[in-house]
């Protein structure tokens, strides 16, 4: 009875038997199988005669090659020593662009990284928290900063500590056409930020990143633990110009927060 | 006058490749006598003319003489030299290809007129027509079947010799030279029964 996987590992051996290339125990198996099996036998038969024609390939002589020693002599000694493989010029182009655009960018990174100095430092409004979340909190120790926040421009706040919890509790994101409501992180700049005399106290000027990025400045809610109410409310009167002159649109900024307060 | 290759017949394949090293033209000449003709065959059989072959050969040791100073000798100077030869066969097929350049049949019949080696006209008849039927499947396999039955059938090249000459791994020489002669068998046997 025809077995079909050996029937096929057979015609896998049957080019190698019909060379004589295989070892006693598989030719043995090989011969034992092809009288019983017509496939393989038919096989077997155009696998020689194949090879018949190959092993004159081998034998044959070719037509003579018309190339000399002499000739590759010549063509050796003329021929300039090889160059080891150097860079094409499109390649150095490349290479001078992409070399040129790092060191850009590296440039820039430092110049992103070096603290410039702050043209204006905008100490916002402060109001209490009257609604959402935070009803429980103790109104002498919770204050809600309604700072003015653009998409890409860090928020500057103020604050004699400097180390307490800030909490951004929700801001509009706006992602296309969509507005979604969420809660960004609010990091802390760790750099070194002025610090400025009020009523006898050393107030610390905070910088902080949302996101990387600023949300939408609609319900924008800093809550901030540490510094009571008429604390903020005695500095949200007061804009601190530090090294420079304030932005008009900084100035005009307070009638927006009137506005987007929370009560 | 004794012919070079004579005088440093004694000295191994590595003396050879040691003096080539240090720029010495006669033991280069040396290589080209022990292994021309191997490299004209193997271009001979893929490409299909003897110009193209004579000139693949030229090519083939002049870039040996090149790069002989970075031999490794983790393989042999024969499939060094094979493995030059069957990039440049590549290329060469490949601007045929982008030319549109027809494959010769110069090979079959040149073939042909070299095979009458046995006395009874009726066998000799049967082998050149089997010899032209060969050389004729044989030319229209794809590229890699052909230098892959080219290398172990006629060449007689082992399958890890054939991996380095091809770039491949021997599993893949392998699958190849299994392919290349199942594709044989199959298209001369077809073209006999139509005969």
């Amino acid at each position: 009875m025809r077995n079909a996987p050996s029937c096929s590992k057979i015609q896998s051996q049957l080019w190698d038997y019909a060379a004589q290339r295989l070892n006693e125990q598989e030719t043995y198996q090989i011969a034992l199988h092809l009288p019983t099996c017509e496939a393989c036998q038919h096989a077997a038969t155009e696998y020689e005669q194949l090879l018949i024609g190959v092993a004159q390939l081998r034998t044959t002589s070719l037509p003579a090659s018309q190339s000399h020693w002499e000739g590759l002599r010549s063509q050796i000694l003329s021929a300039p020593p090889r160059k080891k493989r150097s860079w094409s010029p499109r390649l150095t182009l490349f290479a001078t662009a992409s070399f040129a655009t790092a060191f850009g960018a590296i440039l820039l990174t430092v110049k992103l990284q070096t603290p410039r100095p702050l043209e204006v430092a905008f100490v916002p409004n402060i109001t209490q928290n009257t609604t959402g979340i935070h009803k429980k909190t103790k109104p002498d120790s919770t204050a809600w900063i309604t700072p003015k926040l653009e998409r890409g421009k860090p928020l500057i706040a103020a604050t004699d500590k400097p180390k307490s919890n800030f909490k951004l509790t929700n801001a509009l994101y706006k992602t296309g056409k969509r507005t979604q409501i969420r809660k960004p992180v609010l990091t802390l700049v760790h750099n070194p930020m002025p610090k400025f005399e009020n009523d006898g106290r050393t107030v610390v000027a905070v910088k902080f990143a949302v996101d990387g990025e600023m949300p939408l400045a609609q319900t924008r809610q800093v809550y901030h633990q540490g510094v009571s109410k008429t604390e903020y409310e005695s500095l949200s009167a007061q804009r601190y110009i530090m090294g420079g002159v304030p932005s008009p649109s900084l100035i005009s900024q307070s009638d927006d927060d009137k506005e987007l307060r929370p009560w | 006058m004794q012919a070079p290759y004579e005088a440093i017949m004694v000295r191994t394949e590595t003396d050879i490749v040691a003096r080539c090293q240090q720029g010495d033209l006669e033991a280069f000449e040396v290589l080209y006598t022990l292994h021309g003709q191997q490299v004209y065959r193997y271009a001979y059989h893929i490409l299909g003319q003897r110009e193209d072959a004579d000139d693949i050969k030229q090519e083939t040791f002049l870039r040996a003489w090149q790069g002989i100073g970075g031999f490794r000798r983790d393989a042999s100077v024969q499939t060094w030299l094979l493995k030059i030869c069957a990039n440049l066969c590549r290329d060469r097929l490949r601007s045929w290809d982008r030319r549109k350049v027809q494959y010769d049949s110069e090979l079959a019949t040149n073939h042909c007129q070299h095979t009458m080696t046995e006395n009874d006209p009726a066998v000799q008849v049967e082998r050149s027509h089997t010899t032209e039927l060969i050389l004729q499947t044989l030319k229209g396999l794809p590229t890699t079947l052909r230098e892959a039955f080219l290398l172990h059938e006629v060449e007689g090249h082992d399958y890890d010799i054939m991996a380095s000459i091809l770039g491949c791994s021997r599993a893949s020489a392998k699958l190849r030279v299994f392919r290349a002669r199942q594709a044989m068998r199959e298209r001369v046997h077809s073209q006999l029964k139509e005969r």
